[in-house]
């Protein structure tokens, strides 16, 4: 059965210049996604997982740079194109974006509605107030906001965090595009919101058939939410495969600790788990594995030499010196 | 935005007690500080009579709250004192002069605003770059200049040398007699405007343009500075990133919603230069003899001409609280995070 | 302040030819105030006790740099004297309105309750004025002189450090440490000096570095108004506005001073950029740049 891949980044390197130095963030991400999957990219903080997100619709902060790499949507060059190119077919209409903290991605001084109706009619092209209100209105509606005419109407500083992040999935969908990437959409919200967004977008996905690359560090919602996983630490990619695959058959060291840390209501829970140590340096080359310094099962060549691929089983990859090609 | 009633009450009571401190502070400094008052009062060639009645006037015999009621008194009835100079009362010469002086200082905002804020946001969109570089230096520079000092060598230039401007006088009284014209506001661009008299507009014109030019130095390098650093900030938040990301165009997000976010506090700071902008107004007119208030202070001052002098310290104080209100009014309207 | 930071500030610094610039032109002009009178080629024409009828408006030219003024003077000696003298007024102006305003601030903040707000009512009262009138009617009321210009500067400057201050203060007031410092049972005058006010100084340096070069645009224009400094004091805004009547034919008289105004102004404000970089790139929105 051959799925059509839509989304295929190889080899990406991306840099953050900052006063402190220059940041790695981003050290040779490869993954693919085929059409209607939803691909959840899970790491720690600084793992490098949303930097891979924005990058895909170029809208990394001014400050980062994309040394390497290719992203290609579609049988599109996304880094080859120009500003105005991307804006106007990629941005909003075949791939868009929803952001982590939903009371920043809205201009304090603008209502929801203002960037909304923005947003419609740059793509859809629409010109007449009304049909653009209405188009607004219905979106609001899909995603389930009570009182759709109020919050047209209102400014981000009236809004709470659940409502406004509904509200900036309705813009993101306003124009109907293929892919949505979701970065870390429900982390900044609390526990009973995150479920009902959760569901939202699985919903909604059904509907419109989106692919959906999930952003996120809690493997258990990515469980929940996608087909396929992707694990990132310290800007490498260490395992991508099937959700089930993974959470059944973890292969890297990393993975594994990382579903032993899920609290889980079953067992008896005396303490919390976590990984002892903590992330590399990311402004300094590393040459080896980066989790090699917490890894159970370092080897002398995983401080030395980066770790190769190793096909596990269909579309199951692993990077790890642990197991020979 | 509607603005709440209740916060323009407040803001209304917050400006009446700043107004009273005001008059309170210029009462220690024309009553409390000097030694004899009444001399500063009459001048330096009064006669032993006069300076006897002033002491009378001014009450300077009675304990300080009763000279402080006559004094808040005096100022509410509009007796404000008599120059010595002109011989004539001072509230109403200051009133005279007023809307040469603000027509001026419009001007001259005007003009720093829609230089100050586009060149501030291309040198922030360009960051790093020659153009940066240079309209950095360029505010810094104008920012360090005095204003007087560069009316007099523009003038010097333009007016001497090139013969291009008229050098003095808001409009040419050969004009307004062979015109007709008649000033109803007092503010001669809008009058020649209204009564449709195009010569005396752009001899009007012609005079505005350098000394407003001028004055607008200040508060222009204190526009792009500001616009520069804001916008820098702006850029940086996510919510530009944001729309720029589901596909608004990037020109778009700058001026339509970045410049909003932008304007707001630069028209906020531009209240404080106002204060400054006054001032330097007052320099500019004596150099190209406009007849405003900074005129009249300035010639005032030549005198020793003190009840004049206070006049106009007084009132332009007042003027200027009630401005900075009506700029924290409009911010208010503009940003809705203001808390009302 | 450890050795890494230290090293790491001169490196911005180097990097920075702005920040060079500013710290080359203020080195100058300190120097050149203090040893004018020394190193002046026409010492009496400097202080404006002579009067050489011979060489009177004479241009610009090999003995004369800047030319004379209607007196014969030399102006270039007068214009580096002025340094001095412009040097005098913003160490003093500064110097006044910062103690006062320190102390007020100080207190204000640290006392709060109703001595800080009867305290910083009074300062919000000062600062109702746009700030050169009210040294203005100071000066109108003193009268001419150095020291008063200094004065009526000073007492129209201090509000804004006593504001500066006690925002400063209001917010270290409730950290921890100085609450520590409480139990073990330090004076309070201690704590005020030894704890709060170390911390809150970071705006008000900056804040002074900009001050300085204001103190010398504001007395130019005081001097010009003709309440400032008396002649024939060489200040340089007194010597502009002696200029004045000649600038058609005498233009230099007007123009030199007027340049090493901007020269010094500049490195003052460049000045303060560089603190303002080295110390906390954040507080830019809350800087003030006078002017005149």
């Amino acid at each position: 059965m051959a799925e059509e891949t839509i989304l295929s980044v190889s080899d990406l390197h991306i840099d953050y210049y900052t006063p402190e130095g220059v940041i790695r963030a981003v050290r040779g991400a490869s993954l693919k996604l085929c059409k209607g999957e939803s691909l959840c990219i899970v790491g720690e903080s600084g793992s490098g997982k949303s930097t891979v997100g924005l990058a895909i619709v170029r809208a990394l902060p001014p400050n980062a740079v994309v040394a390497k790499g290719e992203i290609v949507y579609c049988g599109i060059d996304i880094l080859r194109l120009s500003e105005e190119e991307m804006s106007k077919r990629i941005r909003g209409k075949e791939i868009s974006i929803v952001f982590q903290d939903p009371v920043a991605i809205f201009n304090p001084l603008f209502t929801v509605g203002d960037v909304l109706s923005d947003v419609i009619s740059t793509h859809l092209g629409i010109r007449d107030r009304k049909k653009v209100y209405e188009h607004g209105i219905r979106m609001l509606k899909l995603v389930e906001l009570p009182d759709p005419e109020r919050i047209m109407n209102s400014y981000p500083h009236e809004l709470s965090g659940g409502m406004l992040q509904r509200a900036a999935i309705a813009v993101a969908l306003s124009a109907n595009p293929k892919l949505l990437i979701a970065d870390e959409p429900t982390t900044m919200l609390d526990v009973t919101i995150q479920a009902q967004i959760l569901d939202l977008l699985k919903r909604l996905r059904k509907e419109f058939s989106l692919s959906m690359i999930f952003i996120t560090h809690n493997l258990g919602v990515a469980a929940e939410v996608c087909d396929r996983v992707v694990v990132m630490y310290a800007g490498t990619l260490f395992e991508e495969g099937s959700t089930e695959d993974i959470l059944a058959n973890p292969i890297h060291p990393y993975t594994r600790k990382l579903i032993e840390c899920i609290p889980r209501a079953s067992r008896k829970v005396l303490r919390l788990k976590s990984i002892p140590g903590s992330l590399p340096d990311l402004r300094t080359h590393l040459p080896g594995c980066p989790f090699a310094p917490r890894c159970d099962y370092a080897m002398d060549i995983c401080r030395s030499s980066p770790p190769p691929v190793y096909e596990a089983g269909y579309r199951h990859r692993v990077l790890c010196h642990l197991y020979k090609k | 935005m509607p603005i709440s009633r209740e916060y323009i009450i407040k803001r209304t009571v917050s400006l009446v007690f700043v107004v009273l401190g005001v008059i309170v502070i210029t009462f220690i400094i024309t009553r409390v500080i000097p030694s004899r008052p009444e001399l500063l009062w009459t001048g330096p060639h009064a006669t032993i009579e006069q300076i006897e009645r002033a002491r009378r006037e001014l009450h300077l015999d009675k304990p300080i709250y009763i000279q402080l009621w006559y004094y808040l008194t005096d100022l509410f009835m509009g007796n404000w004192g008599v120059s010595w100079r002109t011989k004539m009362p001072v509230l109403p010469s200051i009133l005279g002069a007023l809307p040469a002086t603000i027509e001026l200082v419009v001007v001259a905002f005007v003009i720093a605003i829609a230089a100050g804020v586009p060149i501030g946001m291309s040198a922030a969109i360009r960051r790093g770059t020659g153009v940066d570089g240079a309209v950095r230096v360029f505010s810094v520079v104008g920012a360090s200049t005095p204003v007087f000092w560069l009316a007099l060598l523009l003038q010097l230039v333009f007016c001497s040398w090139l013969g291009l401007l008229p050098a003095a006088k808001r409009v040419d009284e050969y004009l307004v007699l062979s015109t007709g014209f008649r000033p109803v506001t007092g503010f001669y661009l809008i009058d020649s405007l209204i009564q449709g008299n195009i010569p005396i507009f752009i001899d009007v014109v012609r005079r505005i343009l350098l000394p407003a030019t001028v004055l607008s130095l200040y508060p222009m390098c204190l526009s792009i500075r500001m616009t520069r650093a804001l916008t820098l900030e702006v850029l940086n938040e996510l919510h530009v990133r944001s729309s720029i990301a589901w596909g608004i165009p990037r020109t778009r997000v700058l001026y339509r919603y970045v410049l909003r976010n932008v304007l707001a506090p630069v028209i906020a700071s531009l209240g404080l230069s106002f204060g400054y902008t006054i001032v330097g107004a007052f320099m500019v007119e004596i150099i190209f003899v406009w007849p405003g208030i900074g005129y009249y202070i300035a010639m005032s001052l030549l005198s020793y001409d003190y009840p004049a002098v206070i006049g106009c310290v007084i009132f332009v104080a007042i003027l200027y609280s009630i401005i900075n209100t009506a700029v924290d009014l409009v911010h208010a309207t503009i940003d809705p995070r203001v808390k009302l | 302040m450890n050795l890494e930071e230290i090293s790491s500030t001169f490196k911005l610094i180097r990097s920075n030819p702005l920040s060079i610039a500013g710290i080359v032109i203020v080195a100058t002009f300190v120097i050149v105030g203090l040893i004018s009178p020394y190193i002046v080629p026409y010492p009496a024409d400097a202080w404006g006790y002579s009067y050489n009828l011979e060489t009177r408006l004479v241009p610009p030219s090999p003995k004369h740099i800047f030319g004379t003024d209607e007196m014969g003077r030399d102006l270039f000696s007068r214009v580096v004297l002025g340094a001095r003298f412009s040097l005098i007024i913003a160490i003093g102006v500064v110097s006044i309105a910062l103690a006062i305003g320190i102390v007020v601030g100080l207190v204000a903040g640290y006392m709060g309750g109703s001595v800080g707000m009867i305290l910083m009512r009074i300062t919000d009262m000062f600062l109702a004025f746009p700030p050169l009138l009210l040294a203005i009617a100071f000066a109108a009321t003193l009268g001419r002189g150095l020291i008063n210009v200094i004065i009526s500067l000073a007492l129209s400057w201090w509000p804004w450090y006593a504001r500066l201050i006690y925002i400063q203060v209001n917010s270290v007031k409730n950290l921890l440490f100085v609450d520590a410092a409480r139990i073990i049972g330090l004076s309070t005058t201690k704590i005020m000096f030894r704890h709060i006010l170390p911390n809150s100084l970071t705006p008000v340096v900056i804040q002074a570095a900009l001050d300085m070069g204001s103190a010398i645009l504001e007395a130019a224009g005081l001097s010009f108004l003709g309440i400032g400094v008396p002649p024939p004091i060489p200040e340089w805004g007194l010597l502009i506005s002696q200029g004045w009547a000649l600038i058609n034919t005498a233009w230099w008289i007007s123009l030199f001073p007027g340049i090493a105004i901007v020269i010094t102004v500049v490195g003052f404000n460049l000045l303060a950029d560089t603190f303002q970089e080295i110390m906390d790139p954040r507080l830019r929105s809350t800087m003030v740049m006078r002017g005149i």
